[in-house]
């Protein structure tokens, strides 16, 4: 073996959580891991001086498996539905989980991972708003980055655009990373996948893979290695050695050994979804950067990084790449956005409340407002007339709580925004659900 | 005349001052990078003597042979896209070296792809924004396809004018044959018609020793004759054409004197390649190194020669890279377009399954949907160090040392064109030896 890798991801089934840009839970036959197997994949990690990194489907470890890993040191990354059981791990969060993630306890655990698709991007202020104090880091994978389209483009764009407001006014109350903003400004030395030289996957058919994205994909399954010494090599898995990427300013992109084999044909080489997706981010971050240094009047820690071109081979060929205008396009919109709020804020007689915050209030006094809208008229209900007052008991029920929810939140954000600034009240018609007035005099 | 020269030598030493601030001598300088400097340094001083022997300020001899100078320069140098055309895998010969292991007489391709893929590089201008075109017609043997090639080059034209599109004048037909059917009245035709816009290399390999040793009919006899017969045709009406030689293990004993044929038949540019294939064995590059010394001397003896060109001697080899500055990749890979008879792309002819023996690589797109240019990055963004080993990259005469991305492809480890192969360091080493007497005799010489 060239090199040693540091971790063993071990997949424990074909029902394994996804935890990156692939989708998992493709299995056809639901094969899980043998004891036999597992206690090899063990085995060479404790003989290799490596980490082990379960990789969990629905279900916790048996104990006689437990016991095998007691002298190594064990990460797991699970599905939602295990957080309680591992609260250390990491937890892979999707739109499914939406409405149980009230339920976890602030400040407990460590990072997740959310996977959704683009077209699913404008769930990602709430799940920031959801998560930015329950736990330390979020980062956010999408599963069609290498299919996005201009449209896709512009609603990501309004996504970061709230996302970057929410961040700001958050800031005071330390909220979580989220890789696509906070490591786009922060992170000095380039990210890296690590797949095929940092670390292996042994599947749970026996074979070894770069990452377990290889394992799932059906075209490359059967093509996993025997041993693991014929795998390793940093020199064809590290995009960081890839012209493209070796003097690239995007330091968080994850440079994914899959997505770059799938796209391109090399495990090193970014397809240009990829490239100008995380130029548009690090073109964002840049501009929440400067709006950040400007508020704090203070010198910013690292330079700022807006890219001139979102994809580095367009400065190479002189090609433009349509998605290239595209995104250029989002980010000239949210400079204008920001420019506007930067004024306002150096006024000092304006305070806008953060739009995902205002999107989970309206959101939810829509549905209180539907609900009405449904009891007032009887005869149109969605059910039999039978069982009317049942539906309407049910009804009533559902809009308690939807009620009580954005009680509890307009509490909140009237109470950090009282902390903040030391200002008066917000007023929000909850009738109507629209911001009456987004004004604090202080 | 005084003032004037003071005044063009200010202007050049202020242009060599600029270049020095450029390239951060100072920095250089303060950060101990003493190899870059000195290489700074040197080119700063050759740049001097440049400007100064432009000035007619310095007037000597030529310190080193013409040949060493010359170069070969191709249509539109780095402007134009070459987009080539494999019209057909069928050729009359089985040469022993060819890379070509499917000559299948079937394999043709149909007049209705070869105009999609024309619709489809004329219609997306902002992909292929380069101001000329080359259109490469390549086999097997073209020519078998000569009716195919005309149609192609009118419906070029005609739908470059139709559309307005400036490749309409700035387009280039390039042909690459064994020379057979070059007489006969069909691509005589062709020629005639086409001659303003038209390339033809005709492919010979020197005496008839070196020649008939690879280049055979399937019968096993050899084609010199063939060639020959067509060669004095063939220069009388592209004067100035290059051949190419192609020198493979079993010819080696032949190559000073089958330079030498060639530049007595009126070839004045004779590009020589070794082939990159794993065929030498070991003494090869000794026999190489005694060919090109013996072909060194008697480029030197022999006074009409020296307007004469043979590609394997240059100045520009035989020199250490630096791993930031020189970091170019050698292969233009990616940057053309390949075209297979049923209208597949590739990044060149050498990806197409029929040149790779030990692999398959995928088409990047074809003549209907187009390129998938996430297929073309790992081309685009390649260079020199991202391929070759730590050894190649500090290899001490590292420049002018060739390789061919599909043959890397074929002859990697991994599915990766990432992986350079070096079966042919022995002979660059020997060439880089060889260039090094000529220089070093040619300077005897004058002295």
């Amino acid at each position: 073996m060239s090199e040693a890798p540091a971790t063993l991801l071990v997949v424990m089934s074909d029902r394994s959580v996804s935890f990156c840009g692939y989708d998992g839970d493709r299995g056809d036959l639901s094969c899980g891991m043998t004891d036999e197997i597992f206690a090899q994949a063990v085995s060479f990690a404790r003989d290799s001086g490596m980490r082990i990194c379960i990789v969990h489907d629905g279900n916790r470890l048996s104990e006689d498996r437990e016991r095998l890993l007691d002298d190594l040191t064990v990460s797991r990354i699970v599905p939602f539905s295990l957080l309680p059981v591992y609260p250390d791990a990491l937890c892979v969060i999707t739109p499914d989980d939406m409405d149980a993630l009230i339920s976890i306890a602030p400040h407990t655990h460590e990072t997740a991972v959310i996977k959704l698709s683009l077209a699913q991007s404008s769930l990602l202020p709430l799940f920031y708003l959801r998560l930015f104090d329950r736990f330390k880091r979020l980062n956010v994978f999408f599963t069609d980055a290498a299919s996005c389209t201009n449209e896709d483009f512009a609603g990501y764009g309004q996504t970061l655009v709230a996302i970057g407001e929410g961040l700001i006014d958050l800031l005071p109350s330390s909220p979580a990373e989220i890789d696509a903003i906070t490591d786009a400004l922060l992170l000095n030395s380039p990210r890296t996948c690590g797949a095929g030289f940092t670390h292996l996957t042994v599947g749970p058919n026996g074979l070894w893979y770069p990452c377990p994205a290889f394992f799932y994909d059906f075209l490359s399954r059967s093509s996993g290695a025997r041993t693991a010494d014929t795998l390793v090599n940093a020199r064809y898995f590290d995009a960081t050695a890839f012209p493209l990427c070796r003097s690239c300013a995007c330091t968080h992109c994850p440079r994914c050994a899959y997505l770059h084999k799938k796209c391109t044909g090399e495990y090193n080489t970014p397809p240009r979804q990829q490239c100008i997706l995380k130029h548009m981010e690090l073109a964002y971050a840049s501009i929440v950067g400067e709006f950040l240094r400007n508020r704090r009047r203070q010198e910013w820690p690292l330079p700022l990084k807006e890219p001139v071109r979102f994809d580095p081979l367009g400065v190479m060929t002189g090609i433009v790449d349509p998605l290239e205008s595209a995104a250029a396009g989002c980010v000239a919109s949210m400079r204008h956005t920001f420019t506007h709020r930067s004024f306002s804020s150096q006024h000092g007689d304006e305070k806008h409340v953060s739009r995902i915050e205002l999107q989970e209030i309206v959101g939810l006094s829509e549905r209180i407002n539907g609900i009405d809208e449904m009891l007032s008229e009887p005869d149109r209900l969605p059910c039999e007339p039978a069982d009317a007052k049942g539906f309407e008991a049910a009804m009533q029920t559902e809009r308690e709580r939807l009620f009580v929810r954005r009680r509890d939140w307009w509490t909140d954000v009237r109470r950090r925004y009282a902390a903040d600034n030391g200002s008066g009240p917000i007023f929000i018609d909850f009738e109507s659900g629209r911001l009456l007035a987004h004004k604090v005099h202080s | 005349v005084q003032w004037q020269l003071l005044r063009h030598l200010q202007y050049y030493l202020f242009g060599h001052l600029q270049y020095a601030v450029r390239n951060d001598m100072l920095g250089l300088l303060q950060r101990g990078l003493r190899g870059r400097l000195q290489q700074c340094v040197r080119d700063f001083v050759q740049r001097l003597l440049r400007g100064w022997a432009k000035l007619s300020l310095l007037h000597t001899e030529p310190s080193q042979p013409p040949l060493f100078t010359s170069r070969n320069r191709s249509w539109a140098e780095g402007r134009a896209k070459t987009v080539t055309f494999i019209l057909t895998h069928a050729c009359q010969l089985r040469c022993t070296y060819c890379y070509i292991h499917d000559k299948s007489p079937d394999a043709r391709m149909h007049p209705r792809i070869a105009r999609a893929t024309i619709d489809y590089l004329l219609s997306h201008r902002s992909h292929f924004p380069e101001p000329s075109i080359v259109l490469d017609f390549i086999g097997g043997e073209p020519l078998l396809a000569v009716d195919l090639m005309e149609e192609i080059s009118d419906y070029f034209r005609f739908e470059t004018w139709r559309r307005g599109h400036p490749w309409f004048e700035n387009f280039r037909l390039c042909v690459t044959t064994n020379g057979l059917l070059y007489d006969s009245p069909r691509v005589q035709s062709f020629i005639e018609r086409n001659k303003r816009h038209l390339s033809i290399t005709v492919t010979i390999d020197g005496v008839r020793e070196k020649h008939d040793a690879c280049r055979v009919y399937p019968t096993g006899k050899g084609s010199y004759d063939d060639t020959l017969r067509v060669i004095p045709l063939w220069l009388s009406q592209f004067p100035n054409e290059s051949t190419k030689v192609t020198v493979a293990h079993n010819d080696l004993p032949w190559l000073c004197d089958s330079v030498l044929h060639l530049w007595n038949l009126g070839i004045r540019i004779v590009n020589l390649n070794t082939v990159f294939e794993d065929v030498w064995l070991e003494g090869d590059d000794l026999i190489y190194e005694e060919q090109l010394r013996r072909l060194a001397d008697a480029y030197i003896a022999q006074p009409r020669y020296h307007d004469r060109i043979c590609s394997v001697f240059s100045d520009a080899i035989g020199k250490p890279l630096d791993p930031q500055y020189d970091n170019k990749n050698w292969c233009g890979a990616g940057k053309m377009l390949a075209v297979e008879c049923n209208g597949d792309f590739y990044p060149c002819i050498r990806f197409a399954p029929f040149s790779l023996a030990n692999r398959t690589y995928s088409a990047i797109g074809n003549c209907f949907d187009g390129v998938d240019f996430n297929r073309l990055r790992p081309f685009l963004g390649l260079d020199r160090i991202s391929q070759s080993s730590q050894e190649c990259i500090e290899c001490s005469v590292a420049s002018g040392c060739a390789w061919c991305q599909g043959h890397n492809y074929d002859a990697a480890t991994r599915d990766t064109v990432f992986e350079r192969a070096v079966y042919g360091c022995g002979m660059h080493k020997a060439r880089v030896r060889a260039n090094e007497y000529l220089r070093r005799r040619w300077v005897e010489e004058r002295a």
